[in-house]
């Protein structure tokens, strides 16, 4: 990726950026590592409570079904059923777990985060 | 008062979530919510409240998925019921001669939106969508027939050309959804 980034000028580099950044969105990519860091125990609900972990606020369920499916879509995920228990009243869960294409893209978006935030001096300064 | 040993989320609730869902998510996006559902009514926090969140936020999203054109079907649906109970509530109150009649074709047409809507949300992919694609086609020949017979009137009425348009967009969009369209698709 860096080195794709370095063959073209400044404006190459943002439009490159641009398009890589709107490939995986950050409550993408936050999925992926929740749903990567669970391992073999992401399904639904335990992906639903890990988020609201991470980010420090509630997540609405909605979002994070609607994210799965926009991530299976992409084949960044990949599920299957598993069994039911009496507590779920015999509904079974959905494991997701992480594809290579899943694993590249967030490595992608990674570097493209990081190649973003070495063009500016941190904290940013205000212009506005 | 203690939180009894295995709540369980409000039934209609679960119901309707189930029915709003896609049918490959039947299972597990009910049962997820449940689990969490039971672990914050042992915590003692408001789970009632969170569960109908959850399913608001479901059941709205389910609103704008599925396609295009179901969601454009669904607004159709509800300007067809609103203009209906525009044309009731019309006729109630100038009187004309023979408004009874005319009162009770404008009822049954939005009763006839207000079923094609429920249907095309919760049970498009049940033999229900027939009886709603019957209801959208008769629907749909009646506002092909008010535009015909206000093209001849003496007084051309513009509101009449407008909610027969839009019963019959309604009718072609019915025929898409809830019939044309890839099973997989409304899955």
């Amino acid at each position: 990726m860096a080195r794709r980034l370095e063959g073209l000028d400044k404006c190459g580099r943002s439009v490159y950026i641009v398009v890589m950044a709107e490939t995986l969105g950050t409550f993408e990519q936050a999925v992926l590592v929740v749903t990567l860091r669970l391992g073999k125990g992401a399904y639904g609900r335990a992906i639903l409570r890990e988020m609201g972990v991470t980010l420090g606020r509630e997540v609405a369920a909605g979002a994070v079904y609607a994210t799965l499916d926009r991530l299976a879509a992409k084949s960044y995920v990949t599920s299957r059923l598993g069994e039911g228990t009496a507590e779920r009243g015999g509904r079974a869960r959905r494991y997701f777990r992480v594809t290579a294409a899943g694993v590249r893209a967030l490595n992608e978006a990674k570097t493209v985060l990081e190649t973003l935030w070495q063009t500016v001096s941190w904290p940013v300064g205000g212009q506005a | 008062m203690k939180p009894p040993p295995n709540p369980t989320p409000p039934r209609w609730l679960e119901k309707l979530l189930v029915c709003a869902l896609p049918l490959s998510r039947r299972d597990d996006i009910p049962g997820d919510l449940r689990e969490e559902f039971q672990a914050r009514a042992v915590q003692g926090a408001s789970a009632n409240l969170w569960y109908l969140r959850q399913v608001a936020g479901l059941l709205g999203r389910q609103l704008y998925s599925g396609g295009k054109m179901r969601t454009i079907l669904l607004t159709v649906c509800a300007f067809t019921l609103l203009a209906c109970a525009w044309l009731t509530s019309m006729e109630s109150v100038l009187r004309h001669p023979g408004y009874p009649s005319r009162m009770i074709q404008d009822a049954l047409l939005g009763a006839g939106s207000l079923m094609i809507g429920i249907i095309v949300l919760f049970l498009a992919t049940t033999s229900w969508r027939w009886l709603a694609l019957a209801a959208a086609l008769g629907a749909g020949g009646v506002g092909v027939s008010a535009i015909v017979r206000n093209a001849h009137a003496d007084h051309f009425e513009g509101f009449v050309l407008l909610i027969g348009t839009a019963f019959c967009v309604q009718a072609a969009l019915a025929l898409w959804v809830l019939a044309f369209r890839p099973r997989t698709e409304r899955a």
